[in-house]
């Protein structure tokens, strides 16, 4: 069978033939029982399966990034709502103590990669109430 | 002869007619062989009535069923949630444990056959897909297309599930290549895309009693993918139906916008199509778009016979072979 490596050397495509289309060079050719591996590893010259704790790491890897997408997408979400209360016109009719509730939630969102437990333990701020 | 009592002749130098020398059973027949002979026979039995097909086969048409699910987390079926009532699905790995019931169960449209309020497949009702039918217009079959998720998780995204029937009408076995395109993506190590076939241990529909399954192909591609090369060959046995197998996950594009990428291609006279003893199996075909299966909701398939009945109730409703 042949495969392909990601840069973490980790299989990321699996196939038993190559189509016409595909160039071999750039496909490494594997022995068909690692087929029924959880997962294939290229761990220098030899192409193994990887063991469970070598998954396990890389998916905690993956899901800690996701994660992170995950919240900096929705703290760009807040971000954009809270964009028309910094309008000039409109902040400067808001008193010094709602300027200060706003300007204060927006830098916490912004922030918000800041905090010790992010992506997975975050605290989003809430809203301010005006 | 015995004796024979007529009261007229009517037609001297007629057609001259040798009957039976012993009686019949009660409600036989005298039978011609259009050539004089006649003897006893019983009445003619038609065979238990069975279903129209779907098409004609051997004509080049071929078909698969599938749904979807257009719902974030692929942890099971059908609720799709880690805390949910269900058990684990993996779909790299559909081919093989507990994955596989789910598959099929998911991919002839309700992923908890037993079930009674649960959601079918997805943990929602923004997109799940009934069991439907869908026949190729030239070498591909399937489709490529963007979608809308609600929850716009990029990761454990939604999936297509398709079943395509492949016979081996000949008396020698046949090694058959399939190519498939499949999007993908792999985060929580629940997703993945996979092409596997199921191969009865008998030819004959209504003998089947165990399944065997093998991958061909898979994909655990970490970086959004929206179309990932499935590719590998199987040996079908002769007079034998394999069904070959789909499944992929969604890849994120952009905000709420995803790419559902699930067709096979190449399914023509060059290549999956090239020995024209292998068709698409429209009885089986059929039998999967129609078919009461009542698949149990969990077990292990490859090797046992859980899978049986997708042969055995297609004997039964579309005739057997």
């Amino acid at each position: 069978m042949f495969v392909k490596f990601n840069e973490q050397n980790m299989a990321k495509e699996v196939m038993g033939l190559l189509p016409p289309t595909e160039n071999p060079a750039d496909w490494t050719v594997v022995s068909d029982e690692l087929m029924s591996a959880r997962r294939i590893i290229k761990d220098g010259d030899i192409i193994r399966a990887a063991t469970d704790a070598e998954c396990d790491a890389e998916l905690n890897t993956l899901r800690v990034a996701a994660a992170a997408n995950k919240m900096r997408w929705e703290r760009d979400q807040a971000l954009t709502l809270s964009d028309s209360l910094v309008l000039p016109d409109r902040f400067a009719k808001f008193t010094a103590a709602q300027q200060a509730t706003i300007t204060t939630y927006r830098e916490a969102l912004r922030n918000l990669p800041d905090q010790p437990g992010f992506p997975l333990e975050v605290t989003i701020p809430g809203a301010p109430v005006l | 002869m015995s004796k024979l009592v007529v009261d007229t002749i009517q037609r001297p130098g007629g057609a001259t007619l040798s009957f039976p020398v012993t009686d019949g059973t009660a409600g036989q027949f005298l039978k011609s062989d259009a050539s004089g002979n006649l003897t006893f026979s019983d009445t003619y039995v038609f065979p238990s009535p069975t279903l129209p097909i779907l098409a004609q086969e051997g004509k080049g048409i071929v078909g698969c069923v599938s749904s979807f699910t257009d719902r974030n987390n692929t942890y099971s079926s059908p609720q799709w949630s880690s805390s949910g009532p269900w058990t684990t699905y993996t779909n790299y790995n559909a081919h093989d444990d507990n994955n596989l019931i789910q598959f099929i169960n998911m991919a002839l449209g309700d992923g908890l056959p037993q079930g009674t309020s649960e959601w079918f497949i997805g943990d929602d009702d923004r997109g799940s897909g009934p069991r439907a039918v869908q026949f190729a217009t030239g070498d591909r079959l399937g489709y490529k297309r963007d979608r809308l998720q609600w929850s716009n998780s990029t990761s454990n995204g939604g999936h297509t599930f398709r079943i395509m029937p492949i016979r081996n009408t000949s008396a020698a076995a046949i090694s058959v290549p399939f190519y498939a395109r499949c999007s993908d993506y792999y985060s929580s190590g629940y997703e993945g895309t996979c092409m596997f076939v199921l191969t009865p241990n008998t030819s004959t529909y209504s003998t089947v009693t165990t399944v065997s399954s093998t991958r061909l192909s898979y994909g655990q591609t970490s970086t959004d993918q929206s179309g990932t090369n499935l590719t590998g060959s199987i040996s079908i046995p002769a007079n034998t139906t394999v069904l070959v197998c789909l499944a992929n996950t969604n890849s994120y594009q952009t905000t709420y916008r995803f790419k559902d990428t699930s067709h096979w291609y190449y399914l023509n006279s060059s290549y999956t199509f090239s020995n024209t003893n292998i068709v698409c199996d429209m009885r089986m075909l059929s039998s999967l778009y129609t078919s009461n299966f009542n698949l149990p909701n969990t077990g292990t398939c490859n090797g046992t016979g859980i899978l049986a009945p997708l042969w055995t109730k297609t004997a039964t409703n579309f005739g057997d072979r």
